[in-house]
């Protein structure tokens, strides 16, 4: 755990995702008004407004849930949190080391070996690909000799103890996941998930988004409901 | 952020060449080839001299690289998309992990033509191939950020580009020899390719060409500064 308490506030921030090359009634002709973010036209472009004036506080030893059906903007607030998307208003402060796996497929290159994909996927988190972290992970992932033969021969859930074994040498105060944890067996979501508590202490924030119920009983304590980008529950 | 651009370029080298028995040499295979056999066609149309080979060979290898560094810079942050909107990573670390996979891909079939010439032809400097191109490294940094940055938010860029350097391979010194221009143009002097290409065939610099390299690199330095203030942050969402 770093010195600083982890903590992430949020003040009236909205975020309009541009559509160029497309008009806003084409737009409404296609998207369904109950599905997705409002549509606006800012200086001739059209925008979704995926995030509109969210105001949040999440503590520290937060473990929240994001729901809400599809488009409601949880992935899009993950990555604003990640700083991944820059608001177009209002105020984000987010204290503490934050680390996020969205997309488990990203970095991934299904040709190379298990062992190649850890040593780059240890450098894309920033962590150093000594042998001992290579070690770690391997004894994490469980995959044995399989780590020598390409990642295209894995099964999905291979595949997800490949990615998310990664987080066992990972430091982080913040851990922002989206639900490709969903297709790993249940051993190794309880190992992932004591990991990941021993890791976040009592003061980490963790903050997952997902439908699925399971994931939520396992993981976390809060829930924040989403729709069409606005706040409409925190639970 | 420079070392795991690094680091990931030369991951992207060795996924390139994964299961290819010649990997990077198969660069090497199609210079010579299509050198030989250009040579072989343009002695009997035209009155070629004798080290002509070498000079084409010289030409294609860095004219393969300035096409396919700029027609892939276009089309970089496109490319990276799904790693962009997924990780806590900036436009210029996908950029420079982009540029040191093409320079890294260009000096391993860089290295064996400069150790060809220097065994089997004759050639003032036959290394000037390889530190002849690091002194416009500098302008390629900067041109390709500002290339990038245009290509994310404008599509339309990359058949215009190709077009262009259409035009530009068969005005630049490439397959023709400078001492063949019926007259000295004002294009000619200020092609940066110009000046290149003659530093690598191991010619000095004209005064002109060190002007032109110059005013070009401080254009694209001025480019690239307000493209990284001005829009990286915008590049994720136009991706």
């Amino acid at each position: 755990m770093g010195i600083v308490k982890p903590k992430i506030s949020i003040k009236n921030l909205s975020l309009a995702l541009p559509i160029y090359g497309q008009s806003t009634r084409s737009l409404k002709k296609t998207v369904l008004s109950s599905i997705g973010g409002k549509l606006s036209n800012l200086d001739g472009v059209s925008n979704i407004i995926a995030l509109d004036k969210i105001n949040l506080v999440i503590n520290p030893g937060d473990r929240v849930g994001l729901t809400g059906h599809n488009g409601s903007g949880k992935s899009t607030l993950l990555r604003v949190i990640a700083r991944i998307y820059e608001p177009s208003d209002g105020s984000l402060i987010v204290k503490g080391r934050v680390h996020c796996i969205f997309d488990p497929s990203i970095g991934v290159d299904r040709e190379m070996s298990g062992y190649e994909n850890i040593h780059w996927l240890l450098s894309l988190h920033g962590v150093s690909s000594s042998k001992k972290n290579i070690e770690k992970v391997k004894k994490f992932s469980e995959l044995d000799e399989y780590l020598n033969f390409p990642v295209k021969t894995y099964s999905s859930g291979m595949f997800a103890r490949l990615v998310y074994s990664v987080l066992s040498v990972l430091e982080f105060d913040i851990l922002l996941l989206d639900e490709g944890i969903l297709v790993s067996d249940n051993k190794f979501m309880d190992k992932l998930k004591r990991t990941i508590n021993e890791k976040l202490g009592k003061e980490g924030i963790l903050i997952i988004a997902s439908h699925s119920i399971d994931i939520k009983s396992k993981f976390v304590t809060k829930e924040i409901r989403l729709s069409q980008g606005l706040v409409s529950s925190y639970s | 952020m420079i070392k795991r651009a690094f680091v990931g370029s030369l991951f992207d080298v060795k996924r390139r060449f994964k299961l290819s028995i010649l990997g990077p040499f198969w660069g090497v295979i199609t210079l010579f080839v299509n050198s030989a056999l250009l040579t072989y066609i343009f002695s009997m149309v035209f009155s070629v001299n004798e080290g002509y080979f070498v000079y084409l060979l010289a030409g294609l290898l860095i004219w393969n690289q300035f096409s396919s560094f700029i027609s892939e810079s276009l089309t970089c942050f496109v490319d990276a998309a799904p790693v962009l909107r997924n990780l806590k990573i900036t436009p210029l670390e996908i950029y420079f992990r982009y540029f040191f996979k093409s320079w890294i891909l260009f000096y391993l079939t860089a290295l064996p033509v400069s150790i060809y010439v220097f065994f089997f032809e004759k050639s003032n400097d036959p290394f000037a191939i390889l530190y002849g191109v690091i002194l416009y490294l500098p302008f390629f940094t900067f041109l390709g950020f500002f290339l990038a940055v245009l290509g994310a938010r404008f599509r339309d860029l990359s058949p215009i580009v190709g077009m262009i350097l259409q035009v530009l391979f068969y005005a630049s010194p490439i397959i023709w020899t400078e001492s063949a221009l019926k007259i000295n143009t004002f294009w000619n002097d200020f092609n940066i390719l110009t000046g290149m290409l003659s530093l690598i065939r191991g010619e000095l610099l004209s005064l002109n060409e060190i002007i032109c390299s110059l005013i070009f690199t401080i254009v694209f330095v001025i480019f690239f500064l307000l493209m990284l203030f001005r829009f990286s942050k915008r590049i994720v969402l136009w991706v």
